[in-house]
């Protein structure tokens, strides 16, 4: 040490012992801290949050600019080719069909594949010298296929709508599967039906822009209120221009209904759930399951018919009550009651619907998502099943058939008061053949076959100022039906307003180097 | 008349030599001046007279021995008279012999002498003594003489006494300690005036005598031995012992004694305008005094005009007595005044002396083995410098080769810069920040002082100044960390290798790799601050025949290096005045001076500190956490309670797993050797607390790590920024480093003293056997520290080689693109242009940034800014700029780009390599689609647009708030504070070159 150290007499014993206890003391003080600040983690609450979740601002802006996403026809997990021919899986004789079409002052729209060939390979919608809605009808055997609908303003009456179709008599997808196009989003969320052995649900996210992004999926059961392990992990990245898919029966199994959100880092994604049912050899169909909108208190379900087979799954995340109702001409009958936990799905088996029945209407005390399966028997024990999804009003919807289906349309009024829209049909040219008023009473619902309309008519718009009006169109197919076989489908309708797109905006000093 | 006080030291000694005396006075009376004797005590006793040869017969006499109480004596003199008027003198006393209890007769013929000459001259109205130090030997003054106001003793205060100044007789003035005092005298001048206090009543004693037309003798060959207790600081001011190893200062009391002396020495007309001149004087000696490494003496200096004033009511009286008793004008007693020539030729002898006082006289054999000692020393250092220079020039050979070009230093954690030297001070004194929006109020960030310096070096290039400060950190910091362990140990090997392990620590925390100039600022001066810190009380080793002592001018030294480490890491303030108030308990001594070394740093700090806590409950109080470099949530970690050992996981870039001693379980072998060596070098740092002759130094040290180890724990925990993906933790890196400074340290202090014994000649062994136990010895001690160089060889190899090669992260690069040229001369047209970038990273992401510079500027960061976003709180600009350019991004959209002109941009200026690029392309086309933009000028870095829709002339953003902040007074106050600070103790700190001293490094 330096050399004020005592080279001078020593100092007494007392002074010296006193030394030696100060500096036992001193190191076992240090020493002690030194290895509490080592291997403690002491207040663990007592950690800064931040009153921001991200540096970024969000801004909601209209665009003028729109996607869709149109998913390739139906097709099963895995079609391995072992084991004996009878066991093994085939699609059998699958055929789909497509239409896309542009309502109002539209500039461009066209359809391109969802590929390395995006950018070159695209069809443009044509529209007849009278008709102002642009069409174009086509498939989606080879693949799925990506709307791009340019707009010169923005307005209700001003949209895009497409759907895709695919069927099947022989294999193991037998019956009518449809779906609408799919507007890309940062997130989704969809309510599946159950994942017990049997059932498949086939998550397919597509990315349609230029940049690869990765995606984080979460998943919410029916046993309890926490968030399910998904066994695949809960991430997954998408290529540009590319497909990815999960089987999330495989990755959530067990549950009678699922919950699943995901958010994409990047860019907006497109996403759509296959769910095939199978009873060992038997088909007990297939459908497309769409993301669900918004939770609220209220939902519509139309296109449920006498002897459908009716579950209605409903999800919160605060614990309510629910009670659902069949709504048919008349208005509403309670079909059942009871409460939703929060984080849990609540599966209403509703048996088979009474006569009238026209659609099924949920209300619930705390804002909810709510989806229905309806079902039908065919045959040797095939059954077809559809999944309907929540219908919003809108000022103005419409839906698209494809060639080849037949289609019965339901208009639900949820409102306490009348109400009065007005419905257009076009044909496959996009000349308006029809046109109809329909006034619907308080919380009821009507039906209207698309036969009994002017013309050939294969696309409808309808006009409700007061979007107090959900409504659908349940599909099915002449050959489905010839071949004994049942096959239902449902085709909610697509709203034609402004739309609104998030962008976030970050401040970055480092962009300019 | 001996006055006595609570020190009772001397009185012994003086009462031995008064009775010892050939002459006896008749009364002796002892004056106790702490009244606590009530009754005055009365003695006697008879003097036989010895059978002296050749005398005839004396008869015996009595000498009475008297003790009285004083209570409330406010000087020496004021002591005797009260005495005086206690005791009942014999109306036959002629003369008072006073002494103070610190004053004895040199020898026994004093009084004799004294007697004798009073005899042969009878018109001496006061006779003094020549006064010498208590030793008996050094001259303290014969007699002074008047100079201008004030007396000249025109003695040197400690020759030694070889009867130069013998032939003195009369003289101005004399000491009135063992003075001969007629009655007479006392009677005719109404006696000594005590206000003067006991350093200068006997002057004015004298000058009213002189002036009066008295004469006052010096008697040479009477010899007083004077300890001057007061004087000399051995003795308090309430009269109290002080230990005669930490003498205090009587600066004041001298200094007033001087003041009080020279304004009654002038008319009182005069006193006015002499005051206001002593003002400016004491401003001016201060400075000098501040020079001389004498802060207590300055600010003594300075206080003393504003104890005039309080005493000038009372001078007038003394003045007057003054002024009426004298008769005889100064000039008529040339004898008596000294000459200037004769000053001038007392300074030179003065400063000769004080020159020979401070050097150790060292002999040719010592001297040599010092100087090679030098020269090894500083071969050693400078080689272990060049190394380091050399390592990090050839790992990032290119980029300094790119920067000489122009560019500047940019990484992962570092913005470049393409500001100018002017723009760059203006961000460094102005609060505010230009990165939010278009401009907010926010404390300017503290590094950019360091910046700016280093700018200074580099002829204002700020660029090169970036390049400077990251290659430059390499030598400096070696050199830095050497000089601190020579604080702990001599041997050159451990040093060397300590101080290359410190550097190594620079690239195993990856600072060189992610160009984090604000940490490498921190690496470079932090050991050089605490070396300094611990030079300055005195307790390092040196060499063997030099002595360590304490050095105010280190003192000085420390607080100017602590200065860039706050500046660049405003966290490291907190742990550093904890580790202060900590070595204030365990320095012995001279902890005054410990006190001033954090002031120069609070005050560069002081915005930012002001701001922090004036806005705290809106959470201003975290900006403290941040530094200069960019926060990521890859490298600073989300806020999470985490121990130590994870967070020097993190620090080193290895990444493990959350949960107890995950840390054994690094990924690769290279990250669990290099965290395996950090625990075996913190298990040596804590054998370094059982060490007995480093008690106080490791504990000091270990309580270093400790703090630094708790500033890392908060800083982990507090939120300093939002980053897309969520709050940024504060970075650990300071704590960690101040952490590992402790270890380090305490490995040295294991290295042992190592000094070099120094023996002049070589002895023979008293004992065979003694020296064979030496030897064995001391070669178990030379393995052991061999041992110990070898291991910290490695460590500083692996750490290194982990930092260059394992560690992953990016390198640092040059930025030399930009804006184009057009937009850059857009820029510099008019402080208040600004142009906004655009970078679209897919549709729906978009990010901006306002452009004031070239490049996204360093000089626009500011912790405060983020500490406010992930508050919650953005400036209105900032937000309307987002609104804007995601509208911009979605459709064409001619409110947007109005907006944004509204703003007060000139152009937008849209990146092409930010992301996706149909994004890119959508963007652009909106924007050309856009009303009132109009397209300059595209290349493959980025395309810009010019907004058309308002004038050129009238474009540009509000200034008005930086104008406001910029002309405020508290701004002015900082700089003004801080400079005249900074500058003082740069004064102090500035090498004195007169002075031949052998204090080494």
């Amino acid at each position: 040490m330096s050399a004020d150290e005592p080279r001078k007499s020593l100092p007494r014993a007392r002074g010296r012992a006193w030394r030696v206890v100060l500096g036992l003391i001193s190191m076992l003080v240090i020493v002690a801290v030194f290895a509490a600040a080592l291997f403690l983690r002491p207040f663990a609450s007592l950690v800064d949050r931040a009153a921001v979740g991200s540096s970024a601002v969000t801004n909601e802006v209209s665009t003028e600019q729109l996607q869709a996403y149109c998913p390739s026809r139906m097709d099963l997990v895995d079609t391995e080719a072992y084991g004996d021919s009878e066991f093994q899986v085939s699609t059998g004789n699958v055929a789909s069909s497509a239409r896309y079409a542009a309502f109002g002052s539209v500039y461009r729209a066209q359809v391109s594949p969802l590929g390395p060939d995006y950018a070159t390979d695209s069809e443009t919608l044509a529209d007849q010298e009278d008709g102002d809605v642009l069409t174009l009808a086509g498939d989606v055997d080879d693949g799925a296929r990506v709307m791009d609908t340019r707009l010169l303003a923005s307005e209700n009456g001003t949209g895009s709508a497409a759907s895709v179709v695919s069927w099947a008599t022989e294999g193991d997808i037998q019956g009518l599967s449809a779906s609408t196009c799919v507007v890309p989003s940062l997130e989704h969320a969809f309510l599946l039906t159950d994942t017990q052995s049997g059932v498949t649900q086939q998550l397919i996210v597509a990315n349609p822009t230029d940049r690869a992004t990765a995606i984080t999926i979460q998943a919410w059961g029916t046993a309890d209120g926490e968030r399910l392990a998904l066994s695949t992990g809960n991430t997954m990245t998408v290529d540009a221009y590319g497909e990815a898919s999960v089987d999330l029966g495989a990755a959530a199994s067990g549950q009678d209904g699922v919950y699943v959100t995901l958010s994409s880092d990047e860019t907006p994604v497109a996403a759509v759930v296959r769910t095939v049912r199978m009873d060992g050899l038997t088909a007990r169909g297939s459908d497309y399951a769409l993301p669900v909108d918004a939770a609220s208190r209220g939902a519509m379900l139309p296109g449920v018919r006498e002897g459908d087979e009716t579950a209605v799954e409903v999800f919160g995340e605060s614990d309510g009550d629910v009670t659902v109702y069949w709504v048919g001409e008349d208005g509403l009958t309670q079909a059942a009651q009871g409460t939703v936990s929060a984080n849990r799905v609540a599966v209403f088996d509703l048996q088979t619907a009474p006569e009238g029945v026209r659609g099924v209407f949920v209300d619930a005390s705390t804002p909810v998502a709510a989806g229905a399966r309806i079902q039908r028997s065919g045959g040797d024990g095939q059954a077809d099943f559809a999944l309907v999804r929540a219908a919003e009003p809108a000022a103005s919807s419409a839906v698209v058939l494809p060639d080849g289906v037949d289609g019965e349309l339901t208009l639900m009024n949820d409102s306490s008061a009348s109400a009065r829209v007005t419905l257009h049909a076009y044909d496959a040219d996009g000349v308006e053949v029809d046109e109809r008023t329909v006034t619907l009473d308080a919380r009821s619902a009507q039906s209207l076959a698309v036969a009994d309309l002017e013309g050939e008519a294969r696309m409808l718009t309808l006009d409700d100022e007061d979007a107090a009006v959900g409504w659908g169109v349940r599909l099915s197919h002449p050959d489905v039906d010839d071949a004994g076989l049942a096959g239902i489908a449902y085709l909610g309708a697509t709203a034609l307003t402004p739309v609104r797109e998030t962008v976030s905006a970050r401040n970055d000093q480092s962009i300019v180097r | 008349m001996i006055t006595v006080e609570e020190d009772l030291r001397f009185l012994p000694d003086t009462i031995r030599a008064v009775l010892g005396q050939t002459v006896l006075p008749g009364v002796i009376v002892v004056i106790d001046c702490t009244g606590r004797t009530d009754r005055p005590l009365a003695s006697s006793f008879t003097v036989e007279p010895a059978h002296a040869h050749g005398a005839q017969g004396r008869r015996a006499d009595t000498v009475s021995v008297r003790l009285v109480g004083v209570k409330g004596a406010r000087s020496f003199s004021d002591a005797v008279a009260k005495g005086m008027r206690r005791v009942d003198l014999d109306p036959g006393t002629k003369a008072l012999w006073t002494l103070h209890d610190d004053s004895r007769p040199a020898h026994e013929t004093c009084l004799e002498t004294l007697l004798e000459r009073w005899r042969y001259t009878p018109t001496a109205s006061l006779l003094g003594a020549k006064q010498v130090d208590w030793g008996g030997g050094n001259l303290h003054d014969v007699g002074t003489y008047a100079g201008r106001h004030r007396l000249e003793s025109l003695v040197v205060d400690g020759e030694p006494d070889q009867e130069q100044y013998d032939g003195r007789r009369d003289v101005f003035a004399v000491s009135l300690a063992g003075a001969l005092v007629p009655l007479a005298t006392l009677d005719s001048l109404g006696g000594v005036d005590p206000w003067f206090g006991t350093f200068a009543e006997s002057g004015d004693f004298c000058r009213r005598i002189c002036l009066s037309g008295g004469r006052v003798v010096v008697v040479p060959e009477a010899e007083i031995a004077h300890r001057r207790a007061r004087y000399e600081g051995v003795r308090s001011r309430s009269g109290e012992p002080i230990d005669e190893d930490a003498p205090a200062s009587a600066a004041m009391a001298v200094l007033e004694a001087r003041q009080r002396y020279y304004y009654t020495d002038i008319r009182m007309g005069w006193w006015p305008l002499l005051w206001v001149l002593r003002l400016l004087r004491a401003v001016v000696m201060a400075l000098s005094r501040l020079s001389r490494k004498q802060p207590y003496v300055a600010l003594c200096e300075l206080l003393m005009p504003w104890r005039a004033l309080a005493m000038f009511p009372t001078a007038v009286r003394a003045r007057r007595i003054v002024g009426r008793q004298s008769k005889v004008p100064l000039s008529r007693l040339s004898v008596l005044v000294a000459s200037r020539q004769q000053i001038a030729r007392w300074r030179d002898r003065m400063q000769a002396f004080r020159d020979q006082q401070g050097s150790v006289v060292l002999d040719p054999l010592a001297k040599a083995h010092l100087r090679r000692r030098l020269l090894r020393r500083w071969i050693c250092a400078a080689a272990a410098a060049v190394l380091a220079l050399a390592v990090v020039l050839a790992t990032y050979w290119d980029v300094c080769r790119a920067a000489l070009s122009g560019g500047s230093l940019t990484g992962a954690s570092m913005l470049p810069t393409d500001a100018g030297f002017l723009r760059l001070l203006e961000a460094a004194t102005t609060s505010w920040t230009l990165g939010a929006g278009t401009g907010a109020v926010a404390p300017p960030t503290p590094w950019l002082l360091v910046l700016a310096a280093a700018s200074v070096l580099t002829l204002g290039n700020v660029a090169a100044a970036t390049v400077l400060v990251f290659v430059s950190s390499a030598p400096l910091g070696v050199l830095s960390f050497w000089a601190l362990a020579g604080v702990f140990t001599r041997s050159d090997a451990v040093r060397v290798t300590c101080a290359l392990l410190w550097f190594s620590l620079s690239f195993a925390f990856g600072l060189y790799g992610s160009a984090n100039l604000a940490m490498l600022t921190v690496m470079t001066f932090l050991p050089a601050a605490f070396a300094f810190a611990f030079r300055a009380v005195g307790m390092y080793h040196t060499e063997e025949p030099v002595r360590p002592h304490h050095s105010v001018q280190a003192a000085a030294l420390s607080a100017l290096c602590f200065i860039p480490v706050v500046a660049a890491e405003p966290q490291l303030l907190l742990p550093l005045v904890a580790t202060f108030l900590a070595f204030l308990l365990f320095v012995r001594r001279h902890r005054a001076t410990l006190l001033l070394i954090p002031l120069p740093s609070a005050l560069v700090l002081a915005p930012t500190l002001v701001n922090a806590v004036h806005h705290a409950p809106e959470g201003a109080w975290r900006q403290l956490f941040g530094d200069v470099a960019v926060p990521t949530s890859e490298t600073n970690g989300v806020p999470a309670a985490l121990g130590l050992a994870d967070l020097a996981a993190r620090a080193f870039g290895v990444d493990v797993g959350s949960g107890w001693l995950s840390w054994l379980r690094a990924p690769q072998v290279v990250s669990f050797l290099v965290l395996a060596m950090l625990a075996v070098l913190t298990v040596l740092a804590v054998v370094s607390l059982f060490l007995p002759f480093a008690l106080r130094v490791s504990r000091m040290m270990w309580v270093t790590t400790v703090c630094g180890g708790i500033l890392c724990l908060a800083s982990a925990r507090i939120v300093v920024g939002v980053d897309a993906d969520g709050a940024v933790a504060g970075s650990v890196l300071p704590g960690m480093a101040m952490a590992l400074l402790g270890v380090l340290s305490c490995v040295c202090l294991v290295a042992g003293g190592a000094i070099r014994r120094f023996v002049a000649l070589r002895r023979p062994a008293a004992r065979p056997g003694d020296e064979e136990d030496v030897d064995v010895r001391s070669t178990v001690v030379a393995v052991a520290r061999a041992l110990l160089v070898v291991l910290l060889a490695a460590a500083a190899c692996l750490w290194a080689g982990y930092g260059i090669a394992g560690r992953g992260d990016g390198r640092p690069g040059v930025a030399d693109g930009g804006l184009p040229m057009v937009a850059v001369d857009y820029l510099e047209q008019s402080p208040d242009h600004r142009i906004l970038a655009l970078s679209a990273e897919s549709g729906s992401r978009i990010s901006y940034a306002s452009m004031s510079t070239g490049r996204g500027d360093v000089i626009e960061v500011s912790t405060a800014q983020r500490a406010q976003v992930a508050s919650g709180q953005r400036p209105a600009s900032d937000e309307a700029i987002a609104s804007a350019a995601s509208r911009l991004l979605a459709n064409a959209d001619s409110q947007a780009v109005a907006d944004i002109a509204a703003l007060g941009f000139g152009g937008i200026y849209v990146v092409a390599d930010g992301g996706s690029e149909n994004a890119v392309s959508q963007l652009m086309a909106n924007i050309t689609a856009s009303n009132g933009t109009q397209s300059v000028v595209s290349n493959a870095s980025g395309t810009y647009f010019r907004l058309t829709l308002v004038d050129t002339l009238t474009q540009g953003v509000d200034l008005n708030g930086q104008q406001a902040v910029s002309a405020s007074p508290w701004r002015y106050a900082w700089l003004w504070c801080a400079g005249i600070v900074t500058a003082l103790y740069c004064i102090v700190a500035l090498p004195r070159t007169h002075r031949y001293n052998q204090e080494e490094a």
